[in-house]
This record gives structure tokens, C-alpha cells and sequence, in this order.
């Protein structure tokens, strides 16, 4: 598929969270952007920022959580310039996201079949009368790999599996074939068939209406399968992106090195797993020019002064001693 | 077996309360021999164990005794002023609702305004402010200044309905007040933390307008903390209608307790106890059912055991 | 080595089922079995991976054991003692020996505590430690084994990312220092390298104090590095238990090998597409409308589980057969 439009572009995005009466960035100076029918994969270390900049875009952001600075422009229109209410017209069909609790994130007092008509009547209307409407529902379901959909329908959140939920808030997001779809890691609870399964339906999605995916996830396997290219993301900065082949088993920045050799298997059972050493600096401390600095076994004093962005190809990556790029076996 | 035990301790609750009345009713320097005689006929002369057996089998048949009083069946007393008590309930019970439910949801969405801010300190006020002195205050202001609704002269509704209705106005009001101003504080607590629920996320991000979510997300979910209160709501109208009934001269039960009270009109004073309990107790069975009505969480676990 | 201890924990016949919604108004109520006659048990010291298909009972089998869900019937025995006639005094000296870690951390971190509230609670609650001082002394030196720091400690639930709300479970779950820990996916939110540092946690407590986990998890490569045994469960059924070396090796049910062919690794050559939905029943085998070797038996009767060597036990028809 050979498209270069733009759908949405992320100009320097600064997202600040309030820690002990201040705010701190938690996201900082982020910018990408991505075409009609792109896949982008967010891999990164756990706090690192990637829940909350799909929520920048998605103008999801949680109540005392800032947007301090940045543009986000979808369709060319400047997202952060619009009101609330000009911003309803994008949600749910625009833009949409999957949240990453599934379990809180669906109405306790509502069955599933009453949460997903919602969607249906706001933006699926040429499906008219209640037995289409439910005929529709049902196969959304089914494709999510949802046994007995239609008992499903008539059940509340706290009656289904960790799983359950999670393919239903996936099947109540995709009904009305989105345009761009933020997933913030929507396949956690699930298990490698019914993973399969939906990343099938998604590139389904992808190949037949143009869905543009962000797509945020642990799972190295889930990234590499469906993603093009891949963001790391470490203590809110991109620290390194590019194809996602070429990310994932080229890697050059010494925290994406340590993160995928961390994965455990069989044949190295009970051997101690390899790790990054220390932790994420805290929000408060986090220092320029390098947040990975502290933890880095390649420092050196320039690290302290300055930093580096290093290009090879579409691969680029933010330090002053890339690797060579060395292959990673995942 | 709630019943059982509220009947047995209101029966020796009443036993304990000193005065005696029999001396009540004939003075302190009653003849002994009539006195022997009137104890022989209400039964007092026997010890309270046997009493209780007595009055619970007479319970059981629907004879809730003869008032010492008014030397008249006990139910037929209570029948009389039934009415008036439940129409000051009810209509006490429509107004919390009526004003508190619109006003909570309309504080939540300016809590942060100036106005928000007023109305909520106002309802701090209002908790504090005791029902009698309310009624006081309303009477002064509606009736004596104003004089738009009767102070007092109760209007029976048989003989004319209106005048019913406007002799009611005031009384509910003040026994709603302080009621109100809780409902209204808790339901705009209750729901500005459901506001901040990932759920309410979920639906914006699904492009629903504000008062979409909050009228079909939000307000069920807000109402379930709202309904547990409830239940007080409903013991605190009752005992504010004991007082407010006097105050504006209604014949109710409130009042009816009064002069059973002050007479030590012990089968009297049961007879109404009673009652009032097995209202408040089908209250909270009441808000029970409710509750697992709007939550299939409550209902799934009410099923499980 | 012979010990007569008892298991750790046995269930013996468990069987949970839920009331099915009804799906037209003339259906006559219906029961949906999440947990089928459920028998297994736990050595001390010892890690069985619980592993199966999205919905197939394994939260369900995991609440059951921790007490917070009552089965329609069956036993389960903690140290040799049936828990379940107990009543939640009598059970209160073994509340502290289970500790449960949940799927969602989301649904159960108390919103209006802070981090440091919810972590002293299970102290408290459980005595432990003499005052609040050393509680809070002993919170911040266990704070670093899950990748956390005293920052976290005056926030909220709903101020952590996704990754640290689950690690501040893990914590809670581990202060009071359990006998089993029943670990419902808690490393799946969590990125590889946090990932590894709680699993070489767990795998430390396990040498050091003879931490016995029930571990469930979809990620295969987890499970097999961390687990002792192996479970598979199907719609509610044990379908394979076995040790996690004989497992992979020598999986034997056609529903195995199919979840390790998936997960590659298992080099049998094996259909990975296997989509398609079974049933939880008591008249046929579970896997019988999928299975590429059912026979007539399978659909109309439920295997029993057979023990063959080295207490690999497996319900399938066709292993007894001998195929
Ligand atoms: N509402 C909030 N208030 C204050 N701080 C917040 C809030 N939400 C997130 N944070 C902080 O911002 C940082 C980034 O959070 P974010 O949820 O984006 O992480 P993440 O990359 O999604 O991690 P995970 O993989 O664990 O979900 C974290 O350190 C978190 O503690
Ligand atoms: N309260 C309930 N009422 C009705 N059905 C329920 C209830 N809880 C769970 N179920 C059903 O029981 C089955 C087993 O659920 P359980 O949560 O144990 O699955 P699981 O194996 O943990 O799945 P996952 O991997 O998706 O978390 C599911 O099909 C679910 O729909
Ligand atoms: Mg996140
Ligand atoms: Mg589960």
C-alpha cells in the first residue's frame, strides 16, 4: 500500500502531571507523525509516558493532567486549538482509543449490549431497526473471538473474563470502522489464538477501510507483527524510532539493547533474567540532556553535557554512542 | 425476626421509663382500692414477662391493646391519624426528592462557579439548622409576613381538599429541609467522583455529549452511595414529623405520641412505636430492593448465597 | 526425600457454575459451568502454571481457592484442613497464608488511599511488624524489588501508569509473606525488563522461602521459565497436567499442542488456526468439536483424567485407547 498522506502529526507535545503540589513533564517534546493506513507501534519501559500521550491525542488526558505545549494536527486541523465540543466530532469514529484497564473502563451498571448500541446509533445510522442493529452487534462479537455473543450482549462487565472485557471494549471501538485507532495495549489478557485473531482483524481493517493504528504494547511479538515502524519511549522521550524490523533486532540505543534481551524462555529456565540495572529517574529528578544516563554502561562525561540524535536511514536514535546495531534474537 | 426483636425491646424499653399510669391518670393521692382495681384492669398487676407474652399474642391477632387514654382500641387511634402522618411523609419524601435530586446534579456541574460554591455552603447551613426552628422561620416568613399559606389550622381533606394541600406546604417544608441539604450534598459528591470514573472516559471518547454521559452513565452510578442514606432520610422525616405536627397543630401520629407520652399511655406508646418500626424496617427493605435493582453486582451476589 | 506433609493445597472435585443470562424470554434458566470437576494439587515450595484459552476458568479457579467465591461443590484443603465449612473467623489464621495478586489492579487499589495507605493496610491488618514506624521503615526497603521508589508513596491509584499500579499488587501481596501466592497475569502490563526483574523477584522468594505460586499467565515463555508444573485448562475442564520439561516435550492432548504449537514451541506440525468454540459440559469431551482426532466417544462422553508416569495426567479418550 503506497499512501504519503497525512492523517495526523504530533508537533513537540509536552504533557505535565502533578507530583507533591507541582508539575513535572511526564511526556517531553514528543513529535511523529503518521500516514493514512500507517501502523506506528510504543514500546517502552512501564511509566515511561505512552498511556498518556494516546490520551494527548485522543484529548483524553485525565482532569489535573496538563497539555503544557505542542500541536497535534488531524486532517490539518489543529486538535489543540478546538473546544470540547468541536472535539466530540472527531471522537469515536476520528479518533478512537482502547484504554488499557479494561475492566473499570466499561459502565458497571450497563449490559455490554446497551454500552455497544450507543456506538452503533451514534455513528453506525445506516444500520436502521433492532434486529439489524443486533445482527451487527452479534457478528462483532463473533470476530473478536467472543463465544456465545449473543449471551454476551445481555451480560454487565463484572460477568465476564479479564480477556472477555478486553475483546469487547476492542469490538465496541472498532464498530464504526474507525479512521485512527489508539490501542493502548489491548491484548494483554488474551491469550496467543484469540491474539492472532485480532491482529488479523485488524490488518483487515487496515488493508480494506485504511485504519491508522497507534498501537501501544509490551508484546514484542504484537508490535513486530503488526507495526511498520516503532517508537521507544523512555521517561517521555522517543529515544528511538524507525522500521520496526530495523528497531527490533538492529537496535542501537543501549535501553531498547537491554530491554529485549530481558525476555524470558524455557531453555533459559530459572537463570537469573537479564535486566537494565536501576530505575527510571523519578519525575522530579529527571535530568537533560540523557534520562537514560544514570543507567547507562556507555556513559561518558559528554552524556552529562549534551546529546546526540543519530540517523541511519529511517532509523534514528537518541544518543551520543549508538550501538552498532547488533542482532537481537526475539 | 427484625420485628421480633425491635417489638421486644420497644416493650421493655417502655417498662423501664419511670412514671406510672395509673397515678397519672388518677392523681397522685388516688385512692388505693380504685387504684388496685384500675391496675386489675389494664393487666398491670402481672409481671412484665407475662405482659409481653400477652401483648405479642394480642399482636399476633392484630390487637395492639386498649389506650389507657383515650379508652379506645389502640389500631383505631392510629387509624385516624395515620393518614395525615403518611401524607406529611409522602409529600415530605416527594419534595427531597424533587429538589435535592435537580439541584445536586445542577451543583455538580457548577461546583466550581460562584454560585456552586453559595449553594453548597448553604446546604452546610441547612444540616445544621434544627426542623422546628425551620418551621418557626417559614411560619414567620409565608404566613405571618407574607401570608400566603395558613400558619396552622389543620383543613381536613374530606372537607376541602385545597385547603388541605395548603395547610401541608409549609409542614413538609420544614420537615424536608434539612433531608434536602444532605441528599444534595451527597449526590453532588457522589457523582463529581463518578465523573472522574474511567468509564465516563470510555464514553466521551465514544463522542457521547456531556449530558448524555451524565444522565445515562453517570446518574446511576452516582445514585447507588445516595440510596444507603436513604433509609435515614426516612427515619429522619418521621421523627421530624413528630415535631412538626405540633408545631403546626396537625392531628397526626406525631401528635398522638405526644399526649400518649405525656400520659404514660404505655399500650398507646407501644401501639405507635411499633408502627413507626415496621415502616422504617420495609424503608430499608425498601432501598435494598432498590439498590439491587440499579447494581447487578449486588443482585449477582444476593443470588450466590 | 519423603515427606508425609500434606499438600500445600488440594481441590478435589470443584465445580463452579454461573446462571446463564437468558438470551429470549422463553428459555428456561440456565446454569454455565465455569469450573468443571477441578482436581489438583499444590506442593509447598512449589510453582504450577495455570494456563488456558481467555475464559476458560482460570480467575474463576483462583478466587475459588483464595476464598472470595464459593463453589457449588467439591473440597479444598489448605496444610490438610478443608477451608471451605470454615467460617471467615475460624479462617482467619489462613487468610494471611493466601495471597491473591488480580488481574485488573485497577478494580481493587482502594481510590481514595494512597499508595503508602494501601500498602500498610496488609500490615496492619495482619500485625505485622510492632508499630506503624517500622511498617513504613520496611515498606521503603521493599519498594525498590518492584522498580518503585519513595515518590509513588504520596500518590494516588489513579496517578500511576498502568505497569506501576500493578507492581504496587505485586507489593501489597508480598508483604505479609504468604505461602501461596495466587498470581492472576501480573506480568502482562509490565515491559520486559520491569518483567524481569518481577519474575527473578518471585523466583528468589521461591529459593529463599519456599514461596509456592499458582501462576497464571498467557505468555507461555513466562510460565515455562518460572513454572514447576504445568495445567491446561479448557472451558472449566482439566484437559493436561504434567511437569513443565514433560509438558513441552511430551504434550499429549491434541488441545496442548495446538496452544504450544502457537506459542512455537512446540515443533509438532499442528493447525495454529484453531478458532472455534467448545463447550463446558458433562456429556462430551470439551475439545470434541475441535479436536482433528475426535471420535464418536469423545462427543458423547467426558474423558476421565488418567495418571501415566511421572504424574503427567491428561483427559483425553484417545490416549486411553492407546492411539
Ligand atoms: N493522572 C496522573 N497524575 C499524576 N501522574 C500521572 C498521572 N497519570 C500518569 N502519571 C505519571 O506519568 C508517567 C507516565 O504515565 P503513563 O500512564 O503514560 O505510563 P505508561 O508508559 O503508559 O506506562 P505503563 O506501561 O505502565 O502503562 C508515570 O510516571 C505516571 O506515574
Ligand atoms: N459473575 C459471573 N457471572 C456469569 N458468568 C461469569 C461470571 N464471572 C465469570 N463468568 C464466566 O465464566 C467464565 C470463566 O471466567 P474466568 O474469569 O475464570 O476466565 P479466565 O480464564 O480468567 O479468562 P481470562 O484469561 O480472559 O481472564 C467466562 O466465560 C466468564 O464469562
Ligand atoms: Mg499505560
Ligand atoms: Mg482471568
Amino acid at each position: 500500500m503506497q499512501q504519503n498522506k497525512e492523517l495526523c502529526r504530533v508537533e513537540h507535545i509536552s504533557v505535565s502531571v502533578p507530583y507533591v503540589g507541582k508539575y513535572y513533564p511526564a511526556v517531553h517534546d514528543l513529535s511523529f507523525r503518521m500516514n493514512v493506513g500507517d501502523s506506528v507501534g510504543l514500546i517502552g519501559e512501564s511509566g515511561s509516558g505512552k498511556s498518556l500521550t494516546a490520551q494527548a491525542i485522543a484529548g483524553l488526558l485525565p482532569e489535573q493532567v496538563q497539555r503544557s505545549s505542542g500541536h497535534i494536527y488531524f486532517d490539518g486541523i489543529d486538535l489543540t486549538q478546538l473546544t470540547e465540543e468541536e472535539l466530540r466530532a472527531y471522537r469515536g469514529f476520528d479518533i478512537t482509543m482502547v484504554f488499557q484497564d479494561s475492566a473499570t473502563s466499561l459502565n458497571p451498571l450497563l449490559t455490554i449490549g446497551y454500552q455497544m448500541r450507543e456506538v452503533l446509533l451514534l455513528h453506525c445510522r445506516e444500520i436502521q431497526g433492532k434486529a439489524a442493529q443486533e445482527q451487527h452487534l452479534i457478528a462483532s462479537l463473533e470476530e473478536v473471538g467472543l463465544d456465545r455473543p449473543r449471551e454476551v450482549l445481555q451480560k454487565y462487565p463484572h460477568q465476564l473474563s479479564g480477556g472477555q472485557r478486553q475483546r469487547v471494549m476492542l469490538a465496541m471501538v472498532m464498530l464504526p470502522k474507525p479512521r485512527l485507532l489508539l490501542a493502548d495495549e489491548p491484548t494483554t489478557a488474551l491469550d496467543l489464538t484469540t491474539q492472532q485473531q485480532i491482529l488479523t482483524l485488524i490488518r483487515n481493517l487496515q488493508q480494506k477501510h485504511e485504519l491508522t493504528l497507534l498501537m501501544i504494547s509490551h508484546n514484542i511479538q504484537v508490535v513486530r507483527s503488526l507495526c511498520e515502524r516503532t517508537m521507544v519511549l523512555y521517561a517521555g522521550q522517543i529515544v528511538e524510532s524507525g522500521p520496526t524490523n530495523e528497531v527490533l533486532t538492529h537496535p542501537m540505543h543501549p535501553y531498547t539493547l537491554a530491554l529485549l534481551d530481558s525476555k524470558p524462555s524455557f531453555q533459559r529456565k530459572g537463570q537469573t533474567l537479564e535486566m537494565v540495572e536501576g530505575m527510571v529517574p523519578p519525575l522530579d529528578q529527571r535530568q537533560v540532556p540523557c534520562n537514560f544516563a544514570p543507567r547507562c554502561p556507555f556513559r561518558t562525561e559528554v552524556c552529562d553535557r549534551e546529546i546526540h540524535e543519530f540517523h541511519r536511514g529511517e532509523h534514528s536514535v537518541l544518543c551520543n554512542y549508538p550501538r552498532s546495531g547488533k542482532a537481537v534474537s526475539v | 425476626m427484625t420485628l421480633f426483636l425491635v417489638s421486644l425491646l420497644i416493650f421493655f424499653v417502655f417498662q423501664i421509663i419511670p412514671g406510672d399510669p395509673v397515678l397519672s391518670r388518677l392523681g397522685q393521692e388516688a385512692d388505693p382500692a380504685l387504684e388496685a382495681l384500675l391496675r386489675e384492669e389494664l393487666g398491670l398487676d402481672q409481671p412484665p414477662m407475662r405482659r409481653y407474652i400477652n401483648w405479642v399474642v394480642a399482636l399476633s391477632r392484630g390487637d395492639l391493646g386498649t389506650s389507657i387514654r383515650f379508652r379506645m382500641p389502640v389500631q383505631e387511634l392510629i387509624g385516624q391519624r395515620l393518614p395525615n402522618t403518611l401524607a406529611l411523609a409522602i409529600w415530605s419524601f416527594m419534595l427531597i426528592l424533587v429538589i435535592s435530586i435537580p439541584l445536586g446534579i445542577w451543583l455538580a456541574k457548577h461546583s466550581r462557579g460562584p454560585a456552586g460554591l453559595l449553594i453548597n455552603g448553604m446546604t452546610q447551613l441547612g444540616i445544621a439548622i434544627p426542623s422546628f426552628w425551620m418551621a418557626i422561620l417559614l411560619m414567620l416568613v409565608f404566613g405571618v409576613k407574607l401570608g400566603w399559606l395558613p400558619i396552622h389550622g389543620y383543613v381536613p381533606w374530606r372537607e376541602n381538599p385545597l385547603g388541605f394541600i395548603r395547610s401541608m406546604i409549609l409542614p413538609g417544608l420544614a420537615v424536608s429541609f434539612s433531608s434536602i441539604a444532605i441528599v444534595v450534598r451527597y449526590l453532588r459528591a457522589s457523582l463529581l467522583d463518578q465523573m472522574l470514573q474511567d468509564y465516563v472516559r470510555t464514553a466521551r471518547n465514544k463522542g457521547l455529549t456531556e449530558n448524555v454521559i451524565l444522565y445515562r452513565h453517570v446518574l446511576r452510578n452516582a445514585f447507588l452511595p445516595v440510596l444507603t442514606i436513604l433509609g435515614v432520610i426516612l427515619v429522619n422525616i418521621l421523627t421530624g414529623s413528630i415535631v412538626i405536627e405540633s408545631t403546626f397543630s396537625i392531628p397526626g401520629l406525631g401528635q398522638l405520641l405526644q399526649t400518649a407520652i405525656r400520659n404514660r399511655d404505655l399500650p398507646l406508646v407501644q401501639g405507635i412505636t411499633l408502627y413507626v418500626s415496621v415502616v422504617v424496617t420495609f424503608g430499608f427493605l425498601f432501598v435494598d430492593l432498590l439498590s439491587a435493582k440499579i447494581d447487578p453486582r449486588i443482585r449477582d451476589k444476593e443470588e450466590e448465597s | 526425600m519423603m515427606t508425609t506433609q500434606p499438600p500445600l493445597i488440594r481441590l478435589q472435585d470443584v465445580l463452579k457454575t454461573y446462571a446463564a443470562p437468558k438470551t429470549s424470554l422463553f428459555d428456561s434458566p440456565q446454569r454455565f459451568i465455569a469450573v468443571n470437576h477441578l482436581d489438583f494439587e499444590m506442593q509447598k515450595g512449589e510453582v504450577l502454571g495455570l494456563i488456558g484459552e481467555s475464559g476458560c476458568g482460570k480467575t474463576t479457579t483462583a478466587r475459588i481457592i483464595a476464598r472470595l467465591l464459593k463453589p457449588d461443590s467439591g473440597k479444598i484443603f489448605l496444610n490438610g484442613t478443608d477451608i471451605l465449612p470454615l467460617d471467615d473467623y475460624d479462617f482467619r489464621p489462613f487468610r494471611r497464608q493466601i495471597q491473591m495478586i488480580f488481574q485488573d489492579p485497577q478494580q481493587v487499589l482502594n481510590p481514595s488511599l494512597t499508595i503508602e495507605q494501601i500498602l500498610m493496610e496488609p500490615l496492619i491488618g495482619f500485625h505485622i511488624l510492632r508499630n506503624d514506624k517500622e511498617r513504613r521503615e520496611f515498606i521503603r526497603l521493599e519498594l525498590p524489588d518492584v522498580g518503585l521508589d519513595n515518590t509513588y508513596l504520596p500518590r494516588y491509584p489513579h496517578q500511576l501508569s498502568g505497569g506501576q499500579r500493578q507492581r504496587v499488587a505485586i507489593l501489597s501481596a508480598l508483604l505479609v509473606k504468604p505461602a501461596l501466592l495466587i498470581a492472576d497475569e501480573v506480568v502482562s502490563a509490565l515491559d520486559l525488563s520491569i518483567q524481569a526483574q518481577i519474575l527473578n523477584l518471585l523466583q528468589t522468594l521461591r529459593e529463599k522461602h519456599q514461596l509456592s505460586m499458582l501462576f497464571i499467565s498467557h505468555d507461555l515463555h513466562v510460565v515455562s521459565w518460572l513454572a514447576d508444573r504445568i495445567l491446561v485448562m479448557y472451558r472449566g475442564s482439566l484437559v493436561e497436567e504434567a511437569t513443565t520439561e514433560e509438558l513441552l516435550r511430551n504434550p499429549i492432548h491434541p488441545y496442548t499442542q495446538s496452544l504450544l504449537a502457537a506459542a512455537d514451541l512446540f515443533e509438532g506440525n499442528l493447525p495454529t488456526e484453531g478458532i472455534g468454540w467448545g463447550v463446558a459440559s458433562d456429556l462430551c469431551c470439551p475439545y470434541a468439536e475441535l479436536c482433528p482426532q475426535s471420535t464418536e466417544l469423545c462427543r458423547s462422553q467426558r474423558p476421565p483424567v488418567q495418571v501415566l508416569a511421572n504424574g503427567h495426567r491428561v483427559a483425553c479418550h484417545c490416549r486411553q485407547k492407546g492411539v
